[in-house]
């Protein structure tokens, strides 16, 4: 499966599957992000048509709902993104991940939260595989089977 | 770079490769990664990568 599909900074694109969502959006006029360790900081610069995805380990309207707080908190408010040490119990508890990038791929074989690299992002197994990428002005969505695709204003 | 909601180990942040700014408009120093890094604090692109 290869999707091309427009998406501009004030919308939202979700992809379903039986057992997980992710929600997409545009850095938009967003520059920087901040990501806060226990004795650090890093500043991230983004661009406009880099991608914030937000994977959700079920399907339902309360992580759909979660996806939507989770990307308007990094995007729009400028929240910082914070590191927990490594095993911290807080974890095993996360409902919602995200990734920022022009690339991500779905794993569902990764454990949440612990993989800083450019283009990995724990999702359900029914997500697994599928790679989201930006191209101007679009999302590209490659592989994944019965995925529903919704795209809605992000406000 | 993939994060949050979403903390990740401490020890796998240092795989991000963060290189050591400092602003020529205010001074302030700080650790980016990124195209095209900017100022956290006066959000000048004013600034020089210092040595490691």
């Amino acid at each position: 499966m290869e999707q091309r599909i427009p998406l501009d900074a004030d919308e939202i694109l979700f992809v379903r599957s039986a057992d997980g969502v992710i929600g997409v959006v545009k850095s938009g006029a967003t520059r920087q992000l901040f990501i806060e360790t226990v004795d650090d900081e890093i500043v991230m610069t983004v661009d406009p048509e880099d991608l914030l995805v937000a994977s959700g380990f079920s399907n339902d309207r309360t992580t759909t709902n979660a996806i939507i707080c989770t990307l308007a908190l990094i995007r729009d408010s400028g929240s910082p993104l914070i590191v927990l040490p490594k095993h911290h119990p807080a974890s095993a508890r996360l409902k919602v991940v995200a990734s920022v990038g022009k690339r991500t791929v779905l794993r569902c074989d990764i454990q949440k939260g612990t993989h800083p690299e450019q283009d990995v992002l724990c999702g359900s197994l029914g997500l697994n595989g599928l790679e989201v990428s930006s191209v101007e002005g679009h999302v590209v969505l490659r592989g994944g089977d019965s995925l529903t695709v919704e795209r809605r204003p992000f406000r | 770079m993939c994060t949050v909601g979403g903390p990740f180990g401490n020890e796998d942040i240092k795989r991000l490769e963060a290189k050591q700014y400092a602003c020529k408009e205010c001074g302030s120093k700080f650790k980016g990664i990124g195209k095209n890094p900017m100022c956290p604090s006066c959000q000048s692109e004013d600034i020089t990568e210092l040595e490691a």
